[in-house]
Parts: C-alpha cells; structure tokens; sequence
C-alpha cells in the first residue's frame, strides 16, 4: 500500500496540481485576441518560449491592404493543405485590386477551402487547437482568429496483426491515430446507434481517448461507470491503453487482466455487437474492451470464422492447453516427489531411469528450466527479429540438449518445459499468457512443499480468487456461475451462429436479441 | 489502513513460512526409492545361497540371516528391486535392455515378520523399499499349505499396498520364480503381471485373482484359487489352479479343469474348447469361445439342495482337423457340432465339479455364494455344515452353444 501511494505521489506532482488549472504555465487566464497581430504573435512567443517548432508566417496583401499572420506547429500540419486552402486563394483572390475589400467573414466564408474552419478569440483555445495541427490565421484588425483544419502528420500503415494471428480473419489491425481506427471500426459498424465519445486524459499529454459502443444495446451503466473512471483520471499523461486500463480497472492486485487489449478490428467489432464497449486510446493500437469474463482470454476471433464443431475442439484444446501450461509442471513435480504410485510402473521406472545420478532435486530442477525458458522468452522479445531466431535456436536446442548431456537436468523436465512453452502460446491474448507464469511458479513451490494436496489447494485457492473478482459487474466467471444455457453456449465450446440468437446474457444488454 | 496492510504482510509471511517450514514431509526424490515389484515368500531354504568357495568375501549367509527380536525364522522374504542403468544419452540404434545381464536385484532374508525383514532390507539398500508398484507376490506351495494369513498380514495391511497386485502360486521356490529373467521383458515381475492378460485367449489361467480378490475370500471365509505358476532358469508359465479352503492351499487343479472352473464362476474371457466331430471321432474340432455367460441358481426341494448351472454360449469353428473340407455351411452339421460341444461341456463341467468335491474338498465354484444371495433362509440351515453338504452336492448342467462364424476357405 505505502510502495503505491509513493508511486502515485510521482505520478501526479502536487505542486503542478495548482499550475494545471491555468493549464500551461506562461498564458495569462482570459487572455483574448488582441488587434495587432505582432502582439499575438509577441504573446504566443512568449507561450511557446522553449517550443522550437512553432511556425510564424506573416502574410502581406497588398490589394487588400491587409496584414495577416499564420501560425503552425511544425510536422503536425499538412502542408499541402496549408498552401491549397490558405495561401493559394488568398493571393488568389489578392490580384484583382477592384473587387470588394476582404474581411474576416469573406475570408472565412468564401476563400478558405478547408473543411473545417473554426472562429475563436480565446488564446486557450487557440493554443489547444494549435497541438492538434490545426493552424491560426491572425488578421490585423480583428480581435478573432481563424482555426483552420489542417493537421496531418505521418502515420503508420495498417499493417497485419503482430500479436494475434488469425487464418480467415480479416488482416487488418489498429494503428496509433484514434482517427484511423475510428474509420475502421465505422466502416464495418453503419449505423447511427454508433457511439463515438469523446475524452481527454492527462493535464500534459492530452490524450485523446474515445468510448465506442451501440447505444441501446451497451448497458448504460457500464458506460456510465467508464466514463466516469476516465474522467476522473488525474495524471499529468498516459503513454498509453495500459495506463488508461490501470487506472480505470477495479481490482489491482490481481495477476488476472480485466480489460481485454487487442489489436485485431474484427474482435473489436465482434465486440461492440455483444453489447461491450471500447476504449480506445491514442497513440497505441491496442483497443480495450471491457467488461469482460475469463472466458474472452480463451476465445480466438478464428473461432467464429470456421465451423462449431472444429471450433469447440480448437476451444477444448485452449482450456486443456491453459490447464497444462499452468500446472503441467507442479503436476510432474508432484507425482514423482510425492505420489510415485500415480504413475504407471514403466513410466515411473523410466523417470527413474532418467534421473539417476543427476545432482539436483526434481523442484530445483524445474525451477532451473522454467526460470531459463522465462529468460529465453523475454530475451527473444527484447531482441532484434533476426537475432530473436538465433536466440531461440540456441535457447531451445543448443541448451536444452547441452543440459541434459552434461547431466545437470533430466530429459523429461525439457519435455515437460517445452511442452509448458507451446501451451502457453496457444492461449490468444498475450496479456493473459503473462498471468500464467504468476500462477504456475506458486503452484511449483506448493507442489514441492505438499504435494497433489498442495496443487489442489492452490487451485481452489485461484477459484475462490477468480470467482471473487469483478469489474463493471460482471464476474470474471459468470459465464459458468450461475448457471445459464445461453451463456454457456460460447463458452467451452462454440454452439453453431445460427443457435447464438441472444446477445451475452451477463453483460446486462440493453437489448438482448441477435437474431430472429 | 496502516494496521491492514501490516496485516496483510504478516498473513503473507505466515502462508511462505507454512510452505517452507514443513520440511517437504513426504518429499522425496523418484530415484530414491527402491520399486518393489516383486515379493516372494519361501520356506527357510539351506544358506548359503550365493558362492560358498570364495573365502575372500563374506558368504550371503551373514547378509541373510540376521538377528531376530523375537521367535525363529519361518518365511525367507524375497524382494525384487529393478537395476536402472545410469542416465545416460545413449546413441541411436543402440537400445535395448542389459542384454545377458539380469535387470532386477533379488534381495532375500530369513525371518518371521515381514515388516521387520522389511526394514532390515534398509541396511543392505540404499533406498526406501517402496511398494506402490509392487506386481506381484509369489507364494511357495508349502508356505500356501501351511496358511497364508500370517505371512500375508502386512501386504494386507500396508496403505502402500495396491488390490491390483496380482498372487501367484508356485510348486517350486517362488524365489526362482522371481530370478528368471525373461526373453523378452527386463523383469520376471513385470512379466509374470502381465501374463493372466493372455486370459482372453486361453481359459487356462486364472485372471481375477489380485490380492484385493483374497483378501475379500479370506474375510468372507470362502474358499478361493489362485493361479500356478511354474519355472524354468529363463522361462515362466502360468497355468492351472492353486485351491484354498479358507487359509489354506489343499491341492493342484489341472489346466482343462481350470477352464470348466472359470465357466462356472462365470470368468471365461476366451479360450478354446476341443470336441470330436459328430461325424467321425478321430475328427477333431477347435471351437473358439467368443462369448460363454454362465447363471448358477440353486434349487431346494426340501433338504435337498442341487445347483443349476446354466451356461449360453456363442463360439467360431476355428478348425476342423480333416482331409476333405466339410461343408460347414451345412445347418444340420453345425446343429450337429452345437450338440456335441454342448455334451462335451455338461460332461467336463460335471466332471469338474466330481473331482473338486472328491479330491479337494472346496467350494471353489462359489456355491455359498448363490446359496446366500439366492436362498438367504436355506443358507441359514446348512451354513454350518456347508463344506460336508458341498462334498455331496449334485449339479444340473443346461449348455447351450451357439455356432457364430464357420470360416471358410475356397
């Protein structure tokens, strides 16, 4: 509790908690447009006086008699945009000398070409709209200014999934710019019950962050409750969707994820049409969906492309897959420490066979190849692509070979180590595989210290747990408790599209009916 | 919120120092218990066993033998530990076991309790004798004669001891039995347990007789069998049937009356019945069982007690020992075999029952049984007696056979 109240205490700096009501540290609180526009541009100077990629462009039209000035945050405006429907008409417009004389509102109304155009004499809003890459025209002689929309910057493409592989998914996946994923989730999603809300976290940062649902079928309570956890977010910036889910999640001290983070557009779209709502957070790629139960981690979006049956299979598989990773090892270490008689007699007199005169007990074996396929894990991540390969190479086979020849380990532990791996990758959401490690080290040691006992008490001890957990209310488990047809239909296994005629019933939809 | 989070670090430190100050109680390593798997249980036979001449070493007298807290030595204990070679990776194309090398280490000792020998085997070796995987136990005949109660009291005790072990009797040493290393199999125990398997082939084998199966007939006080088992230096063969009134083994029964037996009792898994043509006797016909149901019920007509066996069974012609094929598609021919095996079976079944009431004197067939659950009032009468009232006991033997598939060849 202190280590987190520390923690906090460097996050949101009391001193600045004063600084922020005037938002920025040099603007004067009201301060308007001023007639001159070197006076703007004097004061915006003194604003931005450590910012070095502010643009100051003054323009002279001499027809017109008029002085303007144009201000721009260098790399976040388009330039293009800027010469097409700023400078151009202007000087346009410019050469001929005996027309009506430009003013504000002519200029607004019929030369700027630009969709959006915006009049303001607020200097706060000046300054916000300018980080957004919207660029300011000042006019001498009027105490307005216009925000035209030109922001633009570089973004990446929308590429394929790097963490979610699908075989008949769609191929896209989210980019950093809230504005990209809008589009992709409103090109799938016509309809106008689309809720797209807007937010902002983070005094410096900024952030944008949108809340996306179908109102009308999102529970608006739930709605309510985010939304309110996200306004109430009082940080000087987020980087990114993590500490948006952090903060806004409702148990901490859990290994277990409560939001679901994805980068995948089907899922989120899938999503959305179950009546759960998206966070979406700029700046990373990954979309929250919340509420969300145990059973989403082990759902794949290529559950619903093939067909129920082969899907349901796919599902057990997970479930097993998610059993073994977790426990395989204690279970290994268990039955040949404590419970030998369990084990068919060839097969213990083989483990036997292969232990024999190896110099470290069964536990501290396990935990020697575990600890190393961790580091070997997070070394393959850390490392460039091409050398991730080598590393894995030389992890995988060069050690595990090395190890067993020269007599440190016993050839089972690599195959219940490796096989610890490969189920570990079969479950879906790379958040959730990360838990994994946070119950099955426990569940070694208890293991090691009581036995099929000790793995019984540990597991009943991370049932009570996950059974206890709850966000936005919905129980983590509450598709199995208390028990329900509907909901247990996408669960283990995956009932044929045409039977999913309701919506979740543990998400409290507003409407439950999918199909007729 | 000071005083909880103390809290919650004193409960976290309890939890870790459960886990850790337990000692691991039971830990302990696969390879560093001692796999019985096989228990033999001799008379006291002339020490020493091993090589009398070599003056230089101790004789195995002295490891054998050993001082007893009480009483004199009446059993010599044999356990059998697995030798596991060294963890080793071994090149590819070089498998296969210890060769000529026996895998298994026989471990005797002379003595009269058998947890006390078995603790004594603690200071010859190096790991715990472990019993959980123990397959079988081999009885010396003189030893099932004199009863088995007592040597077997611990096995039947022990929580480290499994029903599935499977009991066998032998007419020789059941130390010999153990010390026989098969052709094909590393460790004479391993082999022996799984040999009844074969009893869906041949009837002549007992296959349900685990030490779970005598303890229920010893606390029920009904008579059992047990398999024989018999050996050579390098070869093991289990066939016929050891028979026990109560405790006690009081004789042999042969392998063709172990078939009948087990038909009775309702075990026959398989097998084969031999019967004469019905058209020329020097013709002999191979019937294969592949399904016989037997129900025993008693009928009581006053104090006259007789047992109806009634047996269906459905059977392959699996040869015919003949010059010129029969047409076996014929009905009335395989009506003909059907009868004539039908007559074959009453016989050997009545014969069976003939020989076990003279000769041995136990109801092995479970005829208490049925009298108990079919006649409980009868049973209460005759209980007492039952043993003298078995010896004379007649039987009404209705078989029927079926004839499934003729096989052909053209």
């Amino acid at each position: 509790m202190k280590l987190l109240n520390r923690f906090k205490n460097l996050i949101i700096d009391k001193n600045e908690t004063e600084v922020h009501t005037k938002l920025y540290k040099n603007i004067k609180e009201n301060m308007k447009v001023s007639r001159h526009i070197l006076k703007n541009q004097e004061y915006l100077k003194q604003v931005f006086n450590k910012s070095n990629d502010i643009i100051y462009k003054t323009l002279t039209l001499e027809n017109n008699n008029l002085k303007l000035l144009v201000v721009g945050i260098n790399g976040l405006m388009d330039a293009q945009v800027i010469t097409d429907d700023i400078f151009v008409p202007l000087k346009e417009q410019d050469r001929f000398k005996d027309t009506e004389k430009l003013t504000l509102s002519t200029i607004k109304r019929n030369l700027l070409t630009a969709l959006e155009v915006e009049l303001s004499n607020d200097f706060n809003k000046l300054i916000n709209s300018l980080f957004l890459g919207e660029t300011i025209l000042f006019i001498e002689g009027y105490e307005e200014a216009l925000i035209v929309g030109t922001h633009g910057w570089k973004e990446r493409n929308i590429e394929s999934p790097q963490t979610e592989e699908t075989i008949r998914g769609s191929r896209e996946s989210f980019v950093e710019s809230v504005g990209t994923n809008i589009t992709l989730i409103r090109r799938r999603i016509k309809t106008p019950d689309l809720a797209i809300e807007q937010l902002k976290v983070g005094r410096k940062t900024q952030t944008e962050i949108r809340l996306i649902y179908i109102s009308g079928v999102c529970n608006s309570n739930i709605v309510n409750e985010v939304r309110e956890r996200i306004e109430n977010i009082d940080t000087d910036g987020v980087v990114g969707s993590a500490q948006v889910e952090q903060l806004i999640e409702c148990n901490k001290w859990t290994v277990f994820p409560q939001t679901l983070a994805t980068e995948r557009v089907d899922r989120v779209i899938g999503s959305i049409l179950e009546g759960r709502l998206a966070i979406m957070v700029d700046g990373t790629p990954f979309i929250l969906i919340t509420p969300i139960t145990f059973t989403s981690f082990l759902n794949s979006p290529d559950d619903y492309y093939e067909r129920s049956v082969t899907s349901s299979f796919m599902r057990l598989i997970r479930y097993i897959s998610y059993f073994l990773t977790t426990t395989l090892p204690a279970l290994y270490l268990a039955l040949t420490a404590y419970h030998p008689g369990m084990i068919p007699t060839p097969l213990v007199l083989t483990i036997t066979e292969s232990r024999i005169g190896l110099p470290f007990p069964t536990i501290i074996e396990v935990f020697i190849m575990e600890f190393t396929l961790e580091i070997l894990t997070e070394a393959s991540i850390r490392l460039p692509r091409p050398i991730g390969q080598t590393v894995s190479i030389v992890g995988g086979l060069v050690i595990g070979q090395a190890a067993v020849q020269a007599g440190i380990v016993s050839p089972l532990i690599i195959i219940i180590v490796a096989l610890t791996a490969l189920t570990s990758f079969v479950i879906p959401i790379y958040t959730f595989t990360l838990s994994n490690r946070m119950i099955r080290f426990p569940l070694i040691l208890v293991a090691g210290a009581l036995g099929l006992y000790g793995i019984f008490m540990g597991w009943l001890f991370l049932l009570i747990h996950l059974a206890s957990l709850e966000c936005f209310g919905v129980r983590y488990l509450s598709d199995f408790s208390p028990y329900s047809l509907n909901s247990l239909k996408d669960t283990f296994i995956k009932v044929p599209q045409s039977l999913m005629k309701k919506r979740p019933e543990i998400l409290n939809v507003e409407d439950i009916k999918r199909q007729n | 919120m000071k005083n909880k989070s103390i809290i919650y670090i004193q409960l976290l430190v309890l939890i870790i120092s459960v886990l850790m100050l337990n000692g691991c109680w039971d830990y302990k390593e696969v390879e560093k218990r001692g796999y019985v798997l096989g228990i033999g249980i001799d008379e006291p036979f002339p020490i020493p066993q091993g090589d009398g001449e070599n003056k230089s070493h101790m004789s195995e007298k002295e490891l054998e033998l050993y001082e007893l807290q009480q009483g004199d030595p009446r059993y010599a204990f044999t356990i059998q530990v697995p030798i596991l070679p060294k963890a080793q990776i071994k090149p590819l194309g070089a498998g296969g076991g210890g060769g000529e090398e026996s895998r298994s280490w026989n471990l005797t000792l002379l003595g009269r309790s058998f947890f006390e020998a078995n603790r004594e085997f603690s200071t010859r070796v190096d790991y715990m004798p472990f019993y959980e995987h123990l397959q079988v136990i081999v009885l010396n005949e003189n030893i099932a004669k004199n009863g088995i109660i007592p040597p077997l009291d611990m096995i039947l005790r022990d929580p480290e001891m499994r029903r599935r072990t499977r009991v066998f009797v032998a007419p020789d040493k059941a130390l010999d039995v153990l010390k026989v290393s098969p052709k094909i199999d590393d460790y004479a125990s391993l082999y022996l347990q799984q040999l009844p398997n074969n009893a869906d082939k041949t009837s002549r084998m007992a296959h349900v007789t685990d030490l779970g199966e005598v303890a229920e007939s010893l606390h029920s006080n009904t008579d059992f069998v047990l398999p024989r088992v018999i050996s050579t230096e390098d070869e093991i063969k289990n066939a016929g049937l050891a028979v026990f009134k109560k405790d006690k083994m009081v004789g042999w029964l042969g392998e063709v009356y172990t078939i009948y037996t087990k038909w009775i009792r309702d075990a026959v898994k398989g097998g084969i019945i031999v019967i004469k043509s019905p058209e020329d006797p020097s013709v002999l016909i191979t019937l294969e069982l592949s399904e016989v149901k037997t129900k025993v019920k008693p009928i009581i007509d006053g104090d006259n007690i007789k047992m109806k066996i009634e047996s269906k069974a459905v059977v392959n012609i699996a040869e015919i020992t003949q010059t010129k094929h029969e047409n076996v598609l014929d009905e009335a021919f395989i009506e003909r075999v059907e009868k004539e095996a039908e007559k074959e079976v009453s016989n050997r079944i009545q014969e069976a029952i003939k020989y076990v009431q003279k000769k041995l004197g136990a109801d092995i067939f479970h005829f208490n049984v049925i009298m108990k659950s079919f006649a409980p009032n009868e049973w209460e009468k005759v209980k007492d007696d039952w043993h003298s009232i078995f010896e004379t006991l007649e039987a009404e033997v209705n078989v029927d056979i079926k004839v499934d598939h003729v096989g052909i060849i053209k």
